[in-house]
């Protein structure tokens, strides 16, 4: 199967005093269609960086980024994100159905086709009868939703997703890795989850990164067989599921830079 | 209701300190006289048509000039984001007349420009034009990164950005700069009419204080009060139009 997304020696760094901050040193892997991929690893280790790089929001210093085969300079179309801060990251003075709709921009939908569209996507994330609300009217996990909704609503095959769930509370989180799960699927999208949290990591993909710390590289590539259908009880018990959990948490342990806190 | 109740509540309890002072004789009660005298001179101004006509002069002359100055101020730093070489001539420009006071740079503009409008325009204009200037340079220069990233993912260009994005994120701080700049059109204004002594609420307060009409003095300087509570009152308007969502999302933070 071709590769949706690839990435090749994919190096960042950034001009520092007194001396330049190298944060990632040659990154290669790919993601294939309808993937789900996490990318695990000891904090400040360049997630969101690498993940800048992937959406051609952030120029590498050296090694390339292909989307659909097309290098990646600015960010493509097909290609959408979930930022880390909800809060930053949705237009204060739109409304929860406005900012989806700014999703659609690159589809040149008609105002109503959009605004209908919108509609139906903040149903799907449980927003049904909040899409006059403004973000700052909802709840954390619910700005969340809305952004979830903007990302699905560039019907992009790939969602990159930049630590979503790091700032909700732990019910709200299990909720939503659900729904990003099953929405993935319903929508036949790719997916890569950036996060720190390994357990997430596990329970949401079929293959998992681990990144060593900086300058960081890949440490190890994980696949996973957990199955389709998951379940935060079940999935989590499973003796694949504790396998994997342990093997990544031993690597990231082992990768924390020294004197870091427990 | 209670919008209504709150600045005549304000107004009562002004009036009841202001007799206060009056029937404790702190201060002579030829140069702090009784609220009512006080509302008699000005009522006879109205009488004369004196009030109405100095109103006129001086908050044309004010409100014109802030409307003027803020939109000129606004779009000077608006062409000072697209041009960096502009923005730092202006930047100097304006970390040298900023701190200059109206009341220094009218002497010689009565020389140069008379005693007329271009007058008014030019003080008005050197000493007002900063506020909405920097506010707007400033604004632009530090949207959030992340709604930039939002903006680029959404395909928008230099324009759309500007359009979409950076101004409406910038319009909390701008309209800062605009009421801040509106309160000083309406000082510069009063200024320079003293200064020129032809006609406006600062001649005729300069003209009445030298006459010792204390009462008119006073009701002047209420009328003026009158005057700048209602140009706030307009930009409270326009902010509540433009960023709204701002005062309503802080009101929520609080």
């Amino acid at each position: 199967m071709t590769a949706l997304l690839e990435a090749g020696g994919l190096a960042k760094v950034f001009p520092g005093r007194p001396d330049p901050v190298e944060i990632l040193r040659d990154i290669s892997f790919a993601v294939a269609p309808e993937e789900f991929v996490s990318i695990v690893g000891p904090s400040g280790c360049g997630k969101t960086t690498l993940l800048m790089c992937l959406a051609g929001l952030l120029p590498p210093s050296s090694g390339w980024v292909r989307f659909r085969g097309q290098p990646v300079t600015d960010p493509p179309r097909g290609v959408s994100v979930v930022f880390q801060d909800y809060s930053r990251s949705l237009l204060p003075w739109k409304s929860a159905r406005e900012n989806v709709t700014l999703g659609m921009r690159r589809l040149g939908l008609g105002r109503a086709a959009a605004r209908d569209r919108a509609e139906a996507l903040l149903a799907e994330v449980g927003l049904a009868g909040f899409e006059g609300h403004f973000p700052w009217q909802l709840s954390g996990g619910m700005q969340q939703r809305v952004a979830i909704a903007r990302a699905l609503a560039a019907e992009s095959a790939l969602l990159l997703l930049d630590e979503p769930l790091a700032a909700v509370d732990a019910q709200t989180r299990a909720d939503l890795q659900d729904l990003l799960r099953g929405l993935a699927r319903k929508f036949r999208q790719a997916c890569l989850l950036v996060t720190h949290d390994v357990d997430e990591a596990v329970y949401m993909a079929d293959r998992v990164l681990v990144l060593s710390r900086r300058p960081t590289r890949i440490l190890r590539e994980v696949p996973l067989a957990l199955g389709a259908e998951r379940d935060q009880i079940d999935t989590r018990e499973r003796p694949d599921y504790l396998a994997a959990r342990h093997e990544i948490l031993t690597l990231i342990r082992a990768a924390r830079p020294e004197g870091a806190g427990a | 209701m209670t919008a209504l109740l709150r600045p005549v509540l304000a107004l009562g309890l002004l009036a009841a300190l202001w007799q206060a002072v009056v029937w404790a004789a702190v201060v002579p009660e030829r140069y702090f006289p009784p609220i009512a005298t006080v509302v008699q001179a000005g009522m006879s101004m109205i009488a004369r048509g004196q009030m109405q006509q100095a109103l006129f002069d001086t908050g044309s002359r004010a409100i014109l000039g802030a409307i003027a100055v803020n939109l000129i101020g606004i779009g000077l730093g608006l062409a000072a984001t697209g041009a960096p070489s502009l923005r730092r001539i202006l930047d100097t420009v304006a970390a040298i007349l900023q701190p200059v006071p109206p009341a220094a740079v009218v002497p010689m503009a009565v020389f140069a420009l008379g005693l007329g409008w271009k007058l008014y325009a030019f003080v008005v204009v050197l000493v007002t034009i900063w506020p909405p200037y920097l506010a707007t340079v400033s604004a632009l220069a530090a949207t959030n990164p992340v709604l930039l990233s939002v903006g680029r993912m959404a395909g928008f260009g230099p324009v759309a950005m500007l359009w979409h994005i950076r101004l409406p994120a910038a319009m909390p701080e701008i309209l800062a700069g605009v009421r801040y700049a509106t309160t000083i059109a309406l000082i510069a204004v009063i200024v320079s009419e003293m200064i020129t002594g032809r006609d406006g609420i600062g001649f005729l307060l300069f003209q009445k204080a030298f006459a010792i009409r204390i009462p008119e003095v006073f009701a002047l300087m209420f009328a003026v009060g009158l005057l700048g509570s209602a140009m706030g009152l307009a930009v409270s308007a326009v902010y509540r139009g433009f960023a709204g969502w701002h005062l309503a999302q802080r009101g929520r933070a609080a």
